[in-house]
């Protein structure tokens, strides 16, 4: 067991201290504890055989799809469209400009699983428009960059392809979990931005809307509703497998870009390269999430840890508790992805000891990934939106965001005591 | 995207590119077996061609992040270093990281002759598993290659 310890050790050094790409890191230290526990033959025949199992895996492609949608969605001007009709739909409703910048997030991440491409592609509309209306630069950067976590929230999601790879579950179960809260969370903001606009002068009110105009503005929503419900609704069904649907909601936001006369050579080579880069960067941190788990599993540290906890004189959830504030802490000062790899390996097996559901579990941890996104000094969402208000100082974004971090925490809470807002629609499609 | 690519030189661009179009093919390719599937008519061997193409996708992608220097780091602790000392640990990192990959592209081509000998094929298509796997141990080659040259560039920007 101590040398699972010393190899955790080991890893923060190498990726704090040497910089070192957090799963070069992870394989490295989980290839020498390999070689250390066995012999070195047999640990780098293991380490080639996972990379090959990784690279060649049917499950994998699904990242390169997803992401492909995500980057193919911010070329098409779905997000626009579907910002835009929401306004309308608001209308002359208080912070209503804020309200449609959270709900045209929602929206967007129904087809990008990417949380700073969300915050970017409608941060860039919404921003100007809500300065425009005298929305002053905390409560209208705060609202982009809560409204960019959903992303990751509401599926198709990169964190529930990433906790479904490395702790084993179905991704299309994680997806459907993922549903409600991220409605859920998406309320809570809307609530947040409409209290945060009564208490402000000028008054935040955006155009009037006629009855008929709101009706008619529902058919900019019409491409979001259409891919989410075959994608989504295609792999709960289990019409498709997750990696079939990836590739059916990408081609169907080609589709509707080449419909609309949005997607050019170009542009389809831009989404190409960040794809392309984008996979190269996970498929390098799960090959090492699997060795340095693999490793772990060796020495029994995670399931003599997981064995010690549960036998502690505490209430369970207060081990939840513990967890969420430890990523809550960690989320402020490492990359969010980062974090999860990196502290999955233990707590998940913590976790099953004490008899919690890992879906439900797995919900808990993407929301605490969307609050490393908002929480200084890394949340990477505050750098895309500071990317796009270059004349906010970031300050003022983080002052910004506080209240909806405060959301971020109340939708937790409301999830540890009601897990059936998660459970409810995986359970559901079972039956 | 132009000034990017100018940056990294025909490598990057042949990095990019064979990927890219090897990902358009499968979406294509998917897309069809799903509605193949719906009127029960399946495309044969969509399984291994998305397996396989992957693998030729990540062969890639990972010497192209390699290169651009897009793999995640966490640098909170390292921009507070001295000069020097940072200097001293960006070398060792990329040298270690150079090493590393250099193992893994060896053990990765040792298995595909080892599969070139044994004669393994894919069990649908009988695609010849070793190609894969040479393809493979070519991308972590690149993937030290760019290591190495973005290593020699830190040491002629330090002259």
């Amino acid at each position: 067991m101590t040398i699972g310890l010393y190899g955790f050790i080991l890893l923060f050094v190498l990726i704090l201290f040497f910089r070192i790409p957090i799963g070069f890191a992870m394989i490295l230290v989980g290839v020498s504890g390999m070689a250390y526990l066995t012999s070195p033959v047999s640990a780098i025949s293991f380490l080639g055989h996972q990379v090959f199992a990784t690279a060649a895996s049917y499950d994998m492609a699904m990242v390169a799809m997803f992401i492909l949608m995500g980057e193919l969605a911010f070329v098409t001007g779905i997000g626009e469209r579907a910002y835009g009709s929401l306004l309308r739909i608001l209308g002359r409703i208080r912070g209503s400009l804020a309200m449609a910048t959270i709900g045209g997030c929602a929206a967007f991440a129904a087809v990008c699983g990417s949380s700073p491409a969300t915050a970017a592609t409608i941060g860039s509309i919404a921003l100007p428009e809500m300065r425009r209306y005298g929305y002053d630069d905390a409560l209208a950067t705060g609202a982009v960059a809560a409204g960019g976590t959903l992303g990751i929230l509401i599926p198709p999601s990169l964190g529930f392809i990433l906790f479904g790879i490395i702790t084993e579950q179905s991704i299309a179960k994680l997806y459907l979990a993922g549903i409600l809260p991220g409605i859920l969370l998406a309320l809570l903001f809307m609530s947040v931005a409409y209290v945060y606009a009564l208490f402000r002068r000028p008054a935040c009110l955006a155009e009037p809307t006629t009855i008929g105009e709101k009706i008619a503005s529902l058919k900019g929503l019409l491409d979001v509703i259409v891919l989410f419900l075959v994608v989504v609704g295609g792999m709960g069904l289990g019409l498709f497998t997750p990696t079939a649907a990836g590739a059916v909601g990408t081609g169907g936001v080609l589709l509707i870009a080449c419909m609309r006369r949005r997607v050019t050579l170009q542009r389809l080579m831009e989404a190409l390269e960040h794809t392309i880069s984008t996979v190269g960067m996970i498929v390098m941190i799960f090959v090492g999430a699997m060795a340095f788990n693999y490793f772990l599993a060796a020495t029994t540290l995670p399931f003599r840890l997981g064995g010690a906890i549960a036998g502690l004189p505490i209430p369970r959830m207060a081990t939840i508790v513990c967890i969420l504030l430890v990523w809550l802490a960690l989320g402020c000062v490492m990359d969010a992805i980062g974090m999860i790899v990196l502290t999955l390996p233990i707590v998940y097996p913590i976790v099953l000891s004490l008899g919690f559901d890992p879906i439900w579990f797995s919900v808990l941890g993407v929301i605490m990934v969307e609050a490393g996104l908002v929480t200084p000094p890394v949340g990477m969402n505050l750098y895309v939106i500071s990317g796009i208000a270059r004349d906010v100082p970031i300050g003022t974004i983080f002052r910004g965001v506080i209240p909806y971090v405060a959301a971020i925490l109340v939708c937790v809470f409301l999830l540890v005591l009601f897990p059936e807002i998660a459970l409810f629609l995986p359970e559901a499609v079972r039956r | 995207m132009k000034e990017s690519l100018s940056r990294i030189g025909r490598t990057g661009l042949l990095l990019q590119r064979v990927p890219s179009l090897v990902l358009l093919f499968l979406v294509c390719l998917l897309v069809a077996d799903a509605i193949g599937r719906l009127l029960g008519r399946p495309i044969t061997g969509s399984y291994e061609l998305t397996q396989y193409g992957f693998a030729l996708i990540v062969s890639f992608s990972v010497a192209y992040a390699g290169l651009t220097g897009s793999h995640l780091v966490i640098d909170i602790v390292f921009v507070r270093l001295p000069r020097p000392l940072a200097r001293l640990v960006s070398f060792l990192s990329l040298a270690l990281s150079a090493a590393l990959f250099g193992l893994v592209s060896f053990r990765l081509f040792v298995d595909g002759i080892e599969a070139f000998r044994l004669k393994e094929r894919s069990s649908t298509l009988g695609l010849p598993i070793f190609l894969f796997m040479l393809v493979l141990a070519l991308g972590f080659a690149l993937l030290v290659t760019a290591l190495v040259t973005r290593l020699m560039k830190r040491e002629e920007g330090r002259l």
